[in-house]
This record gives C-alpha cells, structure tokens and sequence, in this order.
C-alpha cells in the first residue's frame, strides 16, 4: 500500500510527523485517522523495505512498528534504522500483538536484536491499543521533542 | 601239540595282554589268578590279592557285586566302579562281568574286563553342568509331551511338583498348546521359534522366545524335541514402560499444542479486536468531519474484521474439535503423487517447476491417507507462496519420499525466500502467518505437525533466508498407529 492521501496536507505543515508501518491496512487506517485527528502528519508503510525508504524521505518524528510483516519484519527494520547514521536518531515504538508469554518486549526483544550496542525501543504497546494510554505517551514524547 | 596249535595260542596270549582293557580273572573265591598287562600297570601287586581288596580297598566282597550273580546264573553283566589310582585321581570304570564255563558247564572263574570310561564321564558331567547352569529353560519331550530330562533352571522356575507333560509345566494347562512349536518340530522334523507367554510356579507370566529342535536318533523319525527358552519377561517390561513413556510424551505435547492453540487465538483475536475498534473510530471521526468517504473506509474495516472473526472461529473450531485419524494400509509413494498431480498445474501457473522425486518399492504402512494428503498439500501450498513472493528466476519445488532404516520421510523443498530466525521460531505457533492479511490464518503447519503426531512421526525443517526451506516428515514404522483393516497374521515362527 502506497501511503494513504494526507487529508490535511499543506504545503506549509507544521504538524510532526510520525510513520507508521504494519501490513494490516485496517490497523494502518485506524492509527493514520486517530493520529491525524490528533493533529500529526501520517506516513505509512505497509511493508519494512517501504518503511525504510520513507524513514529517510520523509524523516518523521516518530516511527510506529509493527513485529510480524512480510519481507523484512519490525526486528529487521528496527536494527536497520537504529544502525542507520541518518535515521538512528528516530525514535521507535513497537506495536505488536504479542501477549507476555511470547513477548518480543523488555528482554526477549533485546535478545532478537543480535547488535547488543543497539538501544531498546522507546515503548511496547500491545494491540489491541489502549488508546488514551497511547495517545498520551505520544503526545507527551513530542510536545516535550518540539519544547526541547 | 602240533606247530599249528602253538601258532594260534601265541597271538591269542597276545590279544589278552595288548586290548585296551584291564582284565582279570577271579576264581568262585574272588581271588585274583590271571591279570593282562594293561590291569597289571595300574596294579602290579595282583598276584593272589581278592577283587574287592585290590580294587576297593576293602576286607570283605562288596554289596551288589556283579559277580556274585554271575557266578549264579552265569549271565554277563556290566557294571559301573570307580576308584582311586596311585596318585590319588579317580578313575571310572565300565565293567564287563562274563562267565567262563567248564566243560561240565560250572563257573569256575569269572572274567572281569573294566574300560576306562573316565574322560566320557567327565565329559558328560560338564554337559549336565552346562544344562543346568545355561541361563535358559531347556527341557525334552517325548512324542507324548512328557518331559523326560530338564535342566536345574526349567525344574526351579516351571516343574510343580506331580507333573508330567510340558503343556502342564510351561503354561499349566491340561492339554497340548495351540501354536505348539514342537508339534511342528514332531511332525517335519525342522527347527521352530516363537514367542510363547508361560505361567511360573508362583502363577506370575513369563515371556519365553522357545526354540524347538527335533532330535532323531539313527537318523529315523523325530522321537524327541528339546525345547530352549530364554525369559525375555524383563525385555517385554522394559518395552511396555518405554510405550507408555512414549504414550504420555505424545499427551505432554498434545498439551503444550492445545495451550499454544488458545495463546494463538488470543493473538488472532487481539488483532481483530483492534481492526473492529479501528472500524468504530474511523467512522466515527467520518462522521464528526462530514467526510463520507471516510465513513466508507470505517464501514470497511468493520465489515472486513467481521468476516475474519467468522472464518478464524469456524476454522479454530474444526482445529479444537480436530477429527481421529483413520489409518489403513496405504501406499506412501501413492499419496505423494496423488499431492503431486493436484499442485502441478496450479505451481505451473505461479512459473514454479514441481518435481517429484519418489522411491521405487516402498512397502504399504498403516497411514491416514486424507491426513498424509493434507500435510503434504499444506507444505506444497507453502512452498508455493515462499516461491512466489521470491524474484529468483528459476523457480523449484521438490516433493521426495524415501525410506531409510524404517523411517519413511517425505520432504518439500523449495528455492523460495527462505525463513529468518523470528519465522522460523513462531513457524509452528497458530495463527501465526506472515502471508498478506486475509491469505492465511496460520493454521496449516500446526494441523500438519498434529497429522504427524497422531501417527507418531514428527515435523522439523531447515531454512536459509533468501536460499530455500525444506520440511521434513519423518515417520518411523514402528510407530505407526493400527490399521483399521487389520494386517494379514503371520505366526512369528522362524
């Protein structure tokens, strides 16, 4: 899926911006319109290799990641930006469905991602999404980015 | 006396000193008159000595002499003796007793002729050492099935006391056994094993393999059988615990699938849950922005998600229920082409080459042939997609079945994209899919590997991102479940 049509887009837009990736269009849907009404810029992706391009065109602010995709899966991708110059300042949620017992978070995550110098993510959200939690977080993370 | 008759006297002098033999001739008072050479040197000292004194030592005849009877009835007799020589070994003796008559027909001597039998009974001495200490039953039986010789082992473990017949002592029954091994061994005079169930003295079960051998004297018919068994009771023991081990592992792992099929559902049904919730809120925020399109969109996705709930209850249903398998004689090589004709085309149409590469005279097995044809097809149908999300130019999908040491293994190996480390780990957990939404529920491998469980087999793979997977059923014979059409009998005789 090519990035959805930015309903908001201006030329002059001032809005952050924050990429998504997930091969679920629903979930893509649902993230792209809740965040726009929040008023951020979405980008979306809906594989790794597609993802990564977009991290450095567009250079958002936040990167949303699913785990389980086609191609290249949300582990791959996350070391690939986290080991990319250009892109490893981004910060990344992980979003997976995933409960505890087969869970990519804390320590089973770290253990996935073999370069040991690379940090964890900012923050595991599991779906479905907590939405006020989720929103919460993100808004706090960038208004404190834009503040800083 | 004429020259002739001193030729015939001479060798006959001759004869009595050179036989092998010890001879001696006593007279009615058992006083020694004549000894050849060969009893002379062990008893140099004959010379007017009685029998009983010379040879045993002793001051008056012996009880049961043969010789006294001899001198009665003049009938020859033999008789066993033993006794020491100078260096103190003892010797065993079979002797001869005949009487020598006179003219008028009395006995006036008796001639003793003693052969030194002492390395036969040393020899049959071991033989019955070994009869009786070999770690096995033997016991013979004669053409009524009455045990006339048996060894220590047999009489201790199998013998009560007041029986006969073999069929009373082995299996404490009252009349010959069906399936006799020596009946056969009676009858065609060749050699039978098989594996018998007997009851001890104390009533517990033994399990014998017995081996029945004929024994014809000069030749004729079989008049005897001897019968060697060796109590593989412990082995049976053994054999049943490690079935029950094996019983409870395939439970264990029943378990373990069951609980990561309810893990799985709550996967899939956490993701459905937010493409229902995200379906709520798209529409909602269409309507409150007057954007009718958007609405659309969230009627979508709810819509979508519905129709996705729907299809993973019906096929988690048909998963949980899951359905016994239904083994029958089949042949594995036929279910494999069956498989291979059915995806030709469909991998011709994708640009994949499907080769079958099938041993020649694999033997029929007890399989469930719709479960082996699904497993196969479930793989196929993998390879397929890994093949067509790959941008190699030349396409292959291998589907083989061989046979090696009793494991009869069927392999699909494909060029496609090959799996990496977090593919492979979940590969085998349900509902895990990494094919586009909507084209898989992640169910296939894990019916697969529940198929290959059920016929005590197992499913493993090997895989390298961008090479290839191969995967890999491997079902060993012994292990396979009971036809339901049962197997012609053979009777476990050699």
């Amino acid at each position: 899926m090519e990035t959805l049509p930015n309903r908001r887009a201006e030329m002059s837009d001032t809005r952050q911006k924050i990429l998504i990736i997930d091969d679920e269009p629903d979930i893509v849907m649902y993230l792209t319109t809740l965040l726009e009404d929040h008023n951020y810029n979405v980008v979306s992706a809906s594989d790794g290799q597609q993802g990564l391009e977009l991290a450095k065109r567009e250079a958002p602010d936040l990167v949303c990641l699913d785990i389980m995709m086609p191609k290249k899966t949300g582990v791959t991708l996350y070391q690939e930006i986290k080991t990319d110059p250009e892109l490893k300042r981004i910060p990344c949620i992980i979003i997976s469905a995933y409960e505890s017992a087969y869970s990519f978070k804390g320590q089973a995550f770290r253990r996935l991602v073999k370069d040991k110098t690379i940090p964890p993510p900012l923050k595991f959200f599991e779906k479905p999404l907590d939405i006020p939690v989720f929103l919460g977080f993100i808004d706090d993370y960038l208004n404190e980015a834009k503040n800083k | 006396m004429t020259g002739n008759s001193n030729k015939v006297q001479w060798p006959r002098k001759a004869l009595f000193d050179q036989i092998p033999l010890d001879i001696i001739v006593i007279d009615q008072d058992f006083t020694i008159i004549e000894a050849n050479k060969q009893a002379q040197k062990t008893h140099p000292d004959w010379r007017g000595k009685k029998c009983y004194e010379l040879y045993h030592g002793r001051k008056r005849r012996c009880p049961d002499c043969s010789a006294i009877k001899t001198f009665e009835d003049g009938k020859t007799r033999i008789e066993h003796t033993e006794n020491r020589d100078e260096q103190g070994n003892i010797h065993h003796y079979e002797v001869h007793v005949s009487a020598y008559r006179d003219e008028d027909g009395n006995i006036p001597y008796i001639i003793e002729m003693a052969n030194d039998v002492t390395d036969r009974v040393n020899l049959e001495q071991e033989y019955r050492l070994l009869f009786d200490n070999v770690p096995c039953y033997i016991s013979v039986i004669n053409k009524n099935f009455e045990v006339v010789d048996s060894n220590a082992l047999f009489r201790k473990t199998f013998a009560k006391e007041g029986t006969r017949f073999c069929y009373e002592m082995y299996k404490k029954r009252d009349k010959v056994c069906t399936k006799c091994p020596a009946v056969r061994a009676f009858k065609t005079g060749k050699q039978y094993t098989s594996l018998q169930i007997g009851v001890d003295k104390e009533g517990n079960k033994t399990h014998y393999v017995v081996t029945a051998a004929p024994h014809k004297k000069n030749g004729g018919s079989v008049d005897h059988v001897i019968e060697m068994s060796l109590d593989i009771s412990e082995v049976i023991q053994l054999q049943e615990k490690l079935k029950q081990a094996e019983q409870e592992k395939l439970e264990n792992e029943r378990f373990a699938a069951v609980g990561q099929t309810v893990a799985g559902l709550a996967h899939g049904i956490k993701n459905i849950l937010m493409g229902l919730e995200g379906g709520m809120y798209v529409v909602n925020s269409g309507l409150q922005r007057d954007n009718n399109e958007l609405v659309a969109s969230g009627w979508g996705m709810l819509q979508n998600n519905i129709t996705k709930i729907s299809s993973v209850v019906k096929e988690y249903l048909s998963f949980a229920r899951g359905t016994e398998i239904k083994a029958e004689i089949a042949n594995p090589v036929g279910i494999a082409q069956e498989v291979y004709d059915l995806y030709k085309d469909l991998a011709d149409q994708s640009g994949i080459s499907l080769v079958a590469d099938l041993q020649k005279g694999i033997a029929d097995a007890a399989l469930d042939p719709e479960g082996i044809h699904t497993c196969l097809a479930n793989l196929i149908s993998n390879a397929i997609d890994a093949c067509v999300v790959s941008d190699k130019k030349r396409k292959i999908i291998t589907l083989s079945c061989h046979e090696k040491d009793g494991v009869i293994v069927y392999e699909v190996e494909d060029n496609g994209t090959g799996m990496d480390y977090e593919v492979k780990k979940k590969i085998f957990s349900n509902f895990f899919t990494t094919k586009a939404s909507g084209q898989g529920t992640g169910l296939g491998l894990l019916v697969t590997r529940r198929i290959v469980f059920e016929h005590g087999g197992k499913v493993s793979f090997d895989s390298i991102l961008r090479k290839g997977t191969v995967f890999r059923i491997e079902l060993p014979r012994d292990r396979l479940p009971k036809a339901d059409t049962p197997e012609s009998n053979s009777d476990g005789n050699s």
